[in-house]
Order: structure tokens, then sequence, then C-alpha cells
């Protein structure tokens, strides 16, 4: 779906068909559930609650998107943040002991070990460095997007990427 | 850094990539069509009867207590 066409279906929507939502719901639920999954430490089920609740408040609010001034994925993106760090902060800090299970049975030994190293490694960057990263590395958002979900500079996203991926990588070599 | 941590820090981020699919729509559709047509009253409430049957039945009521006061007396 190229952007066009996701505009054609917002106007519809807003124009009252309100099936054709549906359409921007599939484009990105596995990207949006993957970004709220990564924000809320795997926390899978959660996400799944969070991104469905995500969904919603984006077609009640679809009226007031205005593509002048964003991306819609980048308009629905920051309605995920602002959602993810509100469920975060109501949430206990035992979630950072979640692993995800979707890579337990990884086939090749050993490998699926330094796997999971990243994993715990990402959860323990500091916030503003995981959702750059998340946004930009995970989910291939370009910098000026992200910058614009989190209401920062160009700059200092590629900086919070970059030491993202610098903690990250050293998290294998202490092992 | 070595080049290896590189390597493995590309394939650990196309691994999180391939994270399940969602299913998402449907639940979300539904919630969306429950918020935009709000669900009548399942159960209607029972009519009310009308002022003239109930006026009807009172003044019926009336004229046998009436005959049967008249028979007893």
């Amino acid at each position: 779906m190229n952007e066009a066409d996701e505009l054609q279906i917002i106007r519809r929507i807003v124009d009252g068909e309100i099936e054709a939502f549906e359409h921007l719901v599939l484009h990105y639920q596995d990207r949006l559930l993957r970004m709220i999954a990564t924000l809320l430490n795997d926390e899978r089920r959660h996400a799944e609650d969070l991104a469905q609740i995500v969904f919603v408040e984006a077609f009640r609010r679809l009226k007031d998107f205005d593509p002048a001034r964003s991306r819609f994925s980048t308009w629905l993106f920051m309605i995920a943040r602002s959602r993810s760090l509100n469920a975060l902060q109501k949430k206990s800090p035992t979630l950072l002991a979640e692993l995800p299970e979707q890579y337990a049975d990884t086939p090749e030994p050993g490998n699926g070990d330094r796997l999971r190293m990243l994993d715990e490694a990402l959860h323990q960057l500091p916030e503003k460095q995981k959702r750059a990263f998340t946004l930009v590395a995970l989910e291939d958002l370009s910098y000026a997007e992200a910058a614009q979900i989190e209401s920062t500079t160009v700059g200092t996203i590629k900086s919070r990427v970059s030491r993202a991926r610098d903690f990250l990588k050293a998290s294998l070599n202490h092992h | 850094m070595t080049p290896s941590s590189d390597y493995e820090l590309d394939l650990w981020i196309a691994a999180r990539k391939k994270d399940p699919s969602a299913h998402l729509a449907p639940s979300v559709m539904k919630e969306i069509q429950n918020a935009s047509h709000p669900i009548p009253h399942s159960s209607p409430r029972p009519e009310q009867p009308s002022w003239l049957l109930a006026s009807a039945c009172l003044i019926a009521g009336i004229g046998k207590l009436s005959l049967i006061l008249r028979l007893a007396f």
C-alpha cells in the first residue's frame, strides 16, 4: 500500500466507510504489535491488548489526522508510543525479567543463547535509546520519522540509535 | 567492536522482525463497529397498558363489585 492509497482509504473511512479501516489494521498490525511488544519488554499478550486499543483510538481520532503534518504511520506510532509509555508507568519493573518465548526453540544451539542475550540487553537500554532503536532499527522508520515521534531532532535520534547499537554489541562481548 | 558482533546484531534484528504475525483485525473491527453503531436495547420494554384500557378494567371491576354487593345484601 503506497501513501496515496493510504490517504484514499483514510478519506473513505472519514466519509463513513468504516469497513475500510480494516485495510489499515491489516497493513500495520505486525509492525505496531512488534513495536509495542518491544517497548513493553516483550509482554506479548499485554502488547496485543494495547495494540488493539491504539487502533481503536486511531480510528476515533482519524478525522484529526493531518497528512500535511506527518505520514499516517508516524501518527499511528505516536499514539502507540504514548499509550506504551502510559502502560509502562502503570506496570511494575518486574517486567524487565521477562524473556521472549519466540526464541526459545531457535534451531542453532548456542546461537539462540546469543539472541536471548541481546533480548535481555535490549530491555536494559535506557528507555529513550530503546525507543529510538526500536523505531529505526527494528521497524525501519526513517530517522526523520523517529525524530517526529519522539519530538526531538534527527541528530539526537542518530546518536541514541548509535549508542544503543554499541551497548548491544558490547553485551555480546561481555559474555 | 569486532565485525562478528555487528553480524550477530544484524542477525538478531532480522530474527526479531520475524515475530509471529498479529491477528488484530477481527477484534479491532468488532470494537469499532460496536462503537459506531450503538446496540439497541436487547429486550424492549413491555408495552405499557393504555390509560383507556386501565380505566375500562377499573370500571368493570367496580361494576362487578357493586353487583356482588347488591346480590349479597
